[in-house]
């Protein structure tokens, strides 16, 4: 498969001693071109998850594979986006998305090709010049997402990319982010606490329970896009996911 | 953009421009007449207190008055040698502020970054950073052939250490996820100083810098005091010894607005360079 992720184990720190189990024995395969959630309570380790993909960190115990070769560290090809965005706050906007472009054996001209390209295609036409303190949430957003997307990985892993939006934007944007995925050719993992999130974007549900973190269910979405969030396959899809992490929690 | 704030006050509402230029608002005048009463006050009551002779609880009848003391000042201003001295201590000062900022910023990247450098060198400055810097005059004059160098020592010594500590703190506050971020957009590892930590910790070394830069005049005004020949500091005291205390003053003051236009520099320079913020 594309990613591999074989017998997972991550262990925490807590105190001098101690540790806490986060993932353990998780085993998961993503295909190419998949929009895949992760979802879970805060602390189920699914972020941990997707760190693991990224490379920032390494399992304790089983190995992830991409593309059939280990993950040994962080790689451009293997974009991750953090919850919040991670901008550079001494470059501008244009300056933010170009810092990747910098460290690629393009031409020049090219270069500024691009950041116009996807200045225009991330509405932030009319903000290059800003610096990130001087935007608000959804265009930070929109820069980050940008800021990898415009490196063209192969896969782009998001660390709850929409939960610091308010609704109004949360939903725009990831209108927007399903526009922009359309014509590109790229693997989507993304960690989520938000069921509706989960539904309305991914091809696939992966359901997390916590302490120690383990996939309680793999759930297809096969319902045709776009999709409506009050049609009453969604909302029935959506009932029984919620039943299924008030089940385990009680 | 045109960040502006609106302050209300007894006059009403008014509009204060905090970026772009100054606007000549009925608050700025107001603001700009108290500031003058203030000063005019100090001067007047100065003029009080040395013309009553008021020698209890201080022996103010010792000093010389505002009058004669602007006096001799306004006279000194076309006086070559005023200006001889005024250059001779910022050059002083100016050569030890840019020795310690190429030093230092680089020793505080590297200790920060590695701990095995900070518990080595580190541990070493460390000993001498609570020494005051008049306390290094003796070995600076047996290091160096000249007073100009141990002087220049001085202010070197002065500027170091506040911007050395600043960019040692700075460099391990610089946030892991941007250095994770950096790799994960291509950046090579040997970049990573270039493109992240300096301009992580651009606005620390200024703080550093502006507490050095006055660190830097008070090593100068003691060094020259104590081993000098030329120098405001100097000057002044030679005038005490001389029985002029007019000119005595007249330093004083001058080693006060020197001070004061290069902490404007300073902030200046940062407004420039770190626009982000």
């Amino acid at each position: 498969m594309y990613i591999d992720l074989v017998r997972i184990g991550k262990n925490y720190c807590v105190g001098k001693h101690k540790s806490r189990n986060a993932i353990s024995n998780l085993s998961l395969s993503i295909s190419e071109n998949e929009i895949v959630t992760v979802l879970g309570q805060s602390g189920c380790g699914k972020s941990t998850l997707l760190k693991i993909i990224a490379g920032i960190e390494k399992p304790d115990a089983g190995q992830a594979y991409f593309r059939g070769q280990p993950i040994t560290g962080i790689a451009m090809e293997r974009g991750y986006i953090y919850q919040d965005y991670s901008l550079f706050p001494w470059l501008t906007v244009r300056q933010n998305i170009g810092f990747g472009l910098r460290n690629k054996n393009i031409p020049k001209h090219q270069k500024k090709v691009l950041i116009e390209e996807y200045l225009e295609k991330f509405g932030l036409k009319g903000a290059e010049q800003l610096y990130p303190r001087q935007l608000s949430g959804g265009m930070k957003q929109r820069t980050a997402i940008a800021r990898s997307f415009c490196l063209k990985p192969d896969l782009l892993l998001l660390d709850e990319p929409f939960s610091a939006l308010d609704m109004m934007n949360r939903h725009k944007l990831q209108d927007e982010l399903l526009e922009i995925l359309k014509g590109e050719k790229i693997t989507y993992v993304m960690v989520t606490h938000d069921i509706e999130e989960a539904i309305y974007l991914s091809d696939r549900i992966i359901v997390m329970t916590p302490s120690p973190g383990a996939i309680q269910a793999i759930i297809p979405v096969s319902m045709p896009r776009p999709r409506t969030r009050t049609s009453s396959e969604f909302l029935t899809m959506r009932e029984e996911i919620a039943d299924m992490f008030y089940s385990k929690s009680i | 953009m045109g960040r502006s704030k609106a302050i209300v006050t007894t006059l009403g509402t008014l509009t204060v421009q905090r970026q772009g230029k100054h606007t000549f608002t009925r608050g700025n005048m107001k603001s700009t007449l108290n500031k003058m009463i203030a000063v005019m006050s100090l001067i007047g009551l100065w003029y009080t207190l040395v013309t009553l002779n008021v020698m209890w609880p201080f022996q103010f009848g010792n000093l010389p008055g505002p009058d004669t003391v602007f006096r001799v000042w306004f006279k000194l201003l076309g006086d070559l040698s005023y200006y001889d001295n005024i250059t001779v201590s910022s050059i002083r000062v100016l050569a030890g502020i840019m020795i310690g900022l190429v030093t230092a910023v680089p020793l505080g990247l590297i200790i920060g970054l590695s701990a095995k450098t900070s518990d080595i060198v580190f541990t070493n400055l460390e000993i001498f950073r609570p020494i005051p810097l008049i306390a290094y005059l003796p070995v600076a004059m047996l290091l160096f052939k000249t007073i100009e160098a141990s002087i220049v020592f001085i202010t070197f010594t002065g500027a170091f250490f506040p911007i050395l500590i600043n960019v040692v703190q700075a460099t391990k506050r610089v946030p892991v996820q941007l250095v994770q971020t950096a790799y994960n957009l291509g950046c090579k590892p040997h970049k990573l100083i270039l493109r992240v930590y300096l301009p992580a910790i651009g606005p620390d070394i200024f703080t550093g810098l502006s507490v050095g830069t006055g660190a830097s005049w008070m090593g100068v005004i003691t060094g020259e005091m104590m081993s000098g020949q030329t120098g405001i500091g100097y000057s002044t005291w030679q005038a005490y010894q001389l029985l002029d205390y007019s000119q005595s003053m007249i330093g004083m003051f001058s080693i006060g607005l020197l001070g004061f236009v290069f902490t404007r520099c300073v902030r200046f320079t940062e407004k420039i360079a770190i626009r982000w913020l």
